[in-house]
């Protein structure tokens, strides 16, 4: 048992790195500049100088060779964490992961595991150019076979990778690349699973969710929600695939009003699958229609518009207005009252 | 005085530590000379100077650790203005991953001038920051926001069309026992439940009520009908002196100096509306196939606009919650809307009763044909100077003709002599609407 | 303008003008200088193992496509023409290293004792695999073209890291030299020295397009440009096949890294059961390749070396006849699992979400009157 530590978010993620490579020596990391240069975000930092070149491989520059080896080295009886150096670099090694990855348990029933971790920073709001602020989460959500978790705080970082390392599935590990320099406590003995949100803030009014670099903003909107006398209840979602719906149901229950952010594009997204799992199950609770909070339906802009492209508290309390009938931005210029047809 | 703030130096990065000074207060400093040493979580950087100038105060002291945003270095500047709050641009970029830092930092990483102070929400897990700002508040609104309070009683459940249902029909779902699987709140518990008084101001449209046609009135109904074409109408007449309306039109008008107020006309409506209320069975629609009267919740009162295109019923929906002030600017727009054209069809069938002002043609009446599908419609004729006993004298008086078309399945003489006696009254001596329910 | 470019190193790939063989299509054996090394222990107890494995091959296609038309099977992908190329580098392995193959390598399913029923089953449609990947060291049909060939690049990787000289065979066409993973898994294999052999079967076609479509010269080529010496081989040549495969795994046990393999053979039948290959090429070419028949040729060499050849055909011809009888029994046997199945392995432990539609589906099925399968 040890002391908790404040630590970076991405400090966080090394610490599991570390102590998983550690604890298994069948664990090793692959990826782009991730062995002398610490990787770009310095997430690697030092473990190749722990571990040696055999154990975090600077590999050539092909994701899908990066994955498609670690599949190989899997077959073997390897845990392979690999990095994804950028979200938006993921596509070229996108067949590894959704074809093979995803389907080779399934394909030989159970004779071969794939217990990789896919890491991958995603998110914007870093002020960076194209292909290096994409939340890609729901392609990989979409596919069977795959776990898609992330992660909102340090803690969460640390014990969330070790349980996506010690999982015999495969693991895409999204990390908020944004929260990277966020601090927090870290007891490295907790222990978490890769199935189940957690409710972060209790409220009545309405049931907020969330994952990943929102959860922030989420639990900002949480608290200036609080000065009109509004309780939001905001549960980091923490697994993408499979859903936790059962914890936001029981929340909508409460509440009877749902609202979903993320960063990611809101068609076909996360939102999408969490609001119409809650309407097959609550539908009776809902006492309004769920509201989502996403990125607008465009590629990722340039880093200038990102305020206004990503969800905001601002943006956030708008919808939670929409859900409580209040005025919002979709009703404050409109002065014709709500009329409906005769009753005949 | 220039002042220089710490520039995100990579993708989010919220803090620096200064590693070494290059330059002291009192130096004069060159365009994009080397300021300091400064090691980020990603690595240790050559910071240049965005001005030339002289340094006048150096914010940190080596192995400080400072926030993005915060106040690095102040100079001054030959011929800049004072105080310029900005972040300089960041460096080149060493590798591509490392691009210069955007113009706009989000909110969390906006200039601060004190060294942020973290502060952080427990959560189950561990903690979450929330930020290096002050506490997270909303953006002003540009309208006023609506008070929210909270229902604390136990939220209901029932399926979205019971509960437009239950709105329409005044009934609070929270208040229903529910008989339905898990709690529900059925179609079924609505129907048991009687509805809320009307005082509970709502723009929903509001419950009918279905009669069964029956007895004398089946058979009156059914000898109508085979009557058909040739006379489901009656009509009753009355001539009414409406001076004291008119003078009390006159009176608001002097008093509201330039604000609404009420019109003859829609002094005129009001007067039926609350004889409407009296007798509801004018507010109603007869169901040959089905046999049934049904009698409207709301009323809905159509106004008779001549326009381009021909005569057209302009509905002003829930007339008889409206003032007559209402009542006024909801049918000048109403008929405007009707002579433009931009009526939506819901607005021009959703009327349950209807008034035609044929006086504004000069005539003083006519037996109007029913809207169809409802019960009665009044035509109000134009408004004379006629010599009229007053006060057992002669008198020049304001006088105007009524006239009352009906639907005999519906209507007898004596409930449509009631009603217009009812509106006749209420337009001689206004003050009765203070006296009567 | 004037500008060199710099061609692949033409040193680093053998057979190239001529590909490397050592028995000719009317029987006699040659010498190669490269290949005759590796060929000492050729005598002819190897040669009828080696007819036998042939013979027992082409059985096990022709039964199964046979199979397709009687409605037994689904699909096949058939091999005929290619048994030398499969059974020659096949038997250059030792049972440790392991082979991952793309979806027409019988012959590799039939020397790793596969039961054929078991292989059939991808086949008949009732499994996405059929054999245990691990108990026979070899990979179950891939159809993504090239995929697997990064999967045999990272077992070989691991297997170095491991200190095992346990070595790992990729088998591709000549359409997958184009995948970017077949040119990624050179670019790993080359940068970690990786022990692992790329036999690409030059099987002319990729369903329909022509060899010339993905190149504009030889594919052996292609490795030399990543550093990976290239051996151009006869692949209806048994021998060759073998002695050359044989090359490659020593390189790779030695610590030698990567080969590339490329067996100049060809696809005597259609890309599938389902395919139309008149469509795309003419009875001449196939009757050309058809004298170089590798079943033929080594009937001829036994025969040459003064082998009982009637025998031996007689001793293939009862094997094949069994191998065939218990591929058919197999096949007819095979029955679809039940349909509950479906949603098992997707993850090593089911997920509260695959629980609750299964559910769901059972409530369905419960609801409907059982249809008539017969």
């Amino acid at each position: 048992m040890t002391a908790p530590e404040t630590m970076q978010l991405g400090k966080a993620i090394g610490a599991a790195l570390h102590d998983a490579l550690a604890e298994d020596d069948r664990v090793f990391l692959m990826g782009e500049d991730i062995g002398a240069l610490g990787g770009v975000f310095r997430v690697t930092d030092g473990l190749q100088a722990t571990y040696g070149p055999k154990r975090v491989i600077d590999s050539p520059l092909a994701e899908s060779a990066i994955i498609g080896t670690a599949i190989g080295m899997a077959y073997r009886g390897y845990r392979p964490v690999v990095e994804i150096q950028f979200d938006g670099f993921i596509y070229p090694g996108f067949d590894q992961i959704v074809a093979q990855v995803a389907k080779l348990h399934y394909r030989t029933k159970g004779r071969v595991r794939v217990p990789m971790v896919i890491r991958v920073p995603y998110g914007g709001d870093i002020g960076s150019v194209e292909h290096h602020s994409e939340s890609p989460e729901s392609y990989f959500a979409h596919t069977a076979g795959l776990r898609v978790v992330t992660a909102a705080t340090p803690q969460e970082a640390y014990s969330t990778l070790r349980a996506a390392i010690a999982s015999d599935d495969p693991v895409l590990f999204f990390e908020p690349k944004s929260r990277y320099w966020s601090k927090g406590e870290v007891d490295r003995s907790i222990v978490r699973d890769l199935d189940t949100a957690e409710v972060l803030v209790r409220g009545r009014d309405v049931t907020l969710a969330t994952y990943g670099p929102v959860v922030k903003t989420a639990l900002d909107a949480a608290v200036a929600a609080s000065d009109e006398g509004i309780e939001i209840e905001v549960i980091d979602l923490r697994s993408i695939s499979p859903l936790d719906v059962d914890t936001v149901v029981a929340s909508v229950e409460r509440t009877g009003r749902l609202v979903v952010a993320h960063e990611a594009p809101k068609e076909s997204s996360v939102s999408s699958e969490l609001v119409a799992s809650v309407v097959e199950r609550a539908f009776a609770s809902l006492q309004a229609a769920p509201e989502r909070v996403t990125a607008y339906d465009t590629p990722y802009p340039p880093s200038a518009f990102e305020e206004a492209y990503l969800p905001s508290v601002d943006r956030i309390l708008d919808a939670v207005d929409r859900t409580l009938g209040r005025r919002s931005s979709r009703t404050a210029g409109d002065r014709t009252p709500a009329l409906q047809g005769g009753s005949r | 005085m220039t002042t220089f703030r710490l520039p995100d130096l990579g993708e989010g990065l919220t803090e620096s530590e200064i590693v070494r000074w290059l330059v002291a207060e009192g130096d004069e400093v060159e365009l994009n000379q080397i300021l300091a040493e400064v090691e980020t979580a990603k690595a240790v950087v050559d910071l240049p100077s965005p001005y030339a100038g002289v340094v006048t105060r150096l914010h940190a002291t080596e192995g400080e650790t400072i926030a993005v945003g915060a106040p690095l270095i102040e100079y001054d500047v030959e011929g800049a203005e004072a105080e310029q709050a900005t972040a300089a641009p960041a460096p080149e970029a060493a590798e591509p991953e490392r691009q210069p830092a955007p113009a706009q930092p989000v909110e969390e990483r906006k200039p601060a001038d004190a060294k942020p102070v973290e502060e952080r929400v427990s959560v189950l897990v561990g903690s979450v920051k929330l930020g290096t700002g002050a506490r997270a508040t909303r953006r002003r609104r540009t309208f006023e926001p609506t008070p929210f309070v909270r229902d604390e009683r136990r939220p209901a459940r029932a399926y979205p069309p019971v509960r437009a249902l239950a709105r329409q029909r005044g009934i609070d779902l929270a208040a229903i026992e529910p008989s339905g699987e898990g709690g529900v709140v059925t179609r079924a518990d609505l129907d048991r439940t009687n509805a809320a008084p009307a005082e509970a101001m709502t723009s929903q449209p509001r419950a009918s009520r279905r009669e069964r046609v029956t007895g004398l009135r089946k058979h009156t109904a059914k000898a109508m009908t085979d009557s058909a074409f040739t006379a489901p109408h009656a009509a009753v007449f009355l001539q009414v002196d409406v001076t004291e309306t008119k003078q009390l039109v006159d009176d608001l008008k002097a008093r509201a100096r330039g604000g609404a107020t009420p019109t003859f006309l829609s002094m005129a409506c009001r007067a039926i509306l609350l004889a409407a209320a009296r007798t509801p069975e004018v507010n109603s629609t007869f169901h040959a196939d089905a046999n049934e009267i049904e009698v409207h919740g709301a009323v809905n009162l159509g106004i008779a606009v001549a326009t381009d295109r021909g005569l057209v019923v302009a509905s002003v929906d829930d007339a008889d919650l409206l003032d007559a002030t209402e009542l006024a600017d909801r049918i000048r727009t109403q008929a405007e809307r009707a002579r433009a054209g931009q009526l939506s069809p819901a607005e021009l069938t959703s009327s349950t009763m209807t008034v035609s002002n044929v006086g504004v043609f000069g005539v003083d009446g006519g037996v109007p044909i029913l809207n169809p599908g409802e019960a009665v419609i009044l035509a109000l004729g134009t408004v004379r100077r006629t010599p009229w006993e007053h006060r057992g004298e002669i008198a020049l008086r304001d006088v105007m003709q009524i006239t009352v078309s009906f639907d005999h399945r519906v209507l007898d003489g004596k409930e449509a002599s009631a009603f217009i006696a009812d509106v006749g009254a209420l337009l001689e001596h206004p003050g009765l609407a203070l006296a009567r329910r | 303008m004037s500008l060199t470019v710099p061609a692949p190193d033409p040193a680093l790939a053998a057979g190239l003008d001529e590909p490397l063989t050592v028995l000719h299509p009317d029987g006699s054996r040659h010498a190669s200088a490269l290949l005759d090394p590796q060929l000492g222990d050729v005598d002819e107890h190897l040669l009828t193992d080696l007819y036998v494995d042939l013979s027992i091959l082409r059985r096990i296609d022709a039964e199964a496509f046979a199979l397709t038309r009687q409605g037994e099977l689904l699909l096949w992908p058939p091999s005929q023409g290619q048994e030398a190329a499969q059974i020659g580098s096949g038997r250059a392995l030792r049972d440790t290293d392991f082979v991952f193959g793309s979806y027409r390598e019988h012959g590799l399913a039939y020397l790793r004792g596969v039961d054929q029923g078991e292989a059939m089953r991808v086949w008949k449609g009732v499994q996405q695999s059929g054999w245990d990947p691990m108990e026979h060291h070899l990979a179950t049909p891939q159809i993504i073209i090239g995929a697997q060939s990064l999967h045999a690049t990272g077992y070989a990787m691991a297997s170095t890291l491991d200190g095992s000289d346990d070595v790992a065979v990729a088998y591709f066409g000549d359409g997958a030299t184009s995948e970017g993973d077949v040119n990624e898994a050179m670019v790993f294999a080359s940068a970690f020295q990786a022990p692992v052999i790329f036999v690409c079967q030059n099987n002319q076609y990729a369903i329909s397009e022509p060899v010339a479509v993905q190149s504009g010269f030889p594919l052996a080529l292609r490795p030399t440009g990543f550093g990976i010496p290239a051996l151009r081989v006869d692949g209806n040549d048994v021998l060759a096949m073998l002695a050359a495969t044989r090359i490659a795994v020593e390189r790779a046990r030695s610590g030698g890294g990567p080969t590339f393999i490329e067996a100049m053979t060809y696809r005597m039948g259609p890309h599938t059961s389902t395919d139309d290959p008149k469509r795309y090429r003419d009875e001449a070419e196939v009757a050309s390749w058809r004298a170089k028949d590798p079943i033929v040729r080594l009937e001829r060499h036994l025969e040459s070396v003064g082998a009982p050849i009637e025998r031996i055909r007689e001793e293939a011809k009862i094997r094949c006849d069994a191998v065939a009888k218990e591929l058919r029994a197999a096949v007819t046997a095979v029955h679809v699992p039940d349909e509950r199945t479906l949603f098992e392995h997707v993850y090593t432990t089911p997920t509260k979400r695959l629980e609750r539609q299964l559910a769901e589906h059972d409530a369905f099925v419960a609801s409907v009157e059982a249809e008539d399968h017969a």
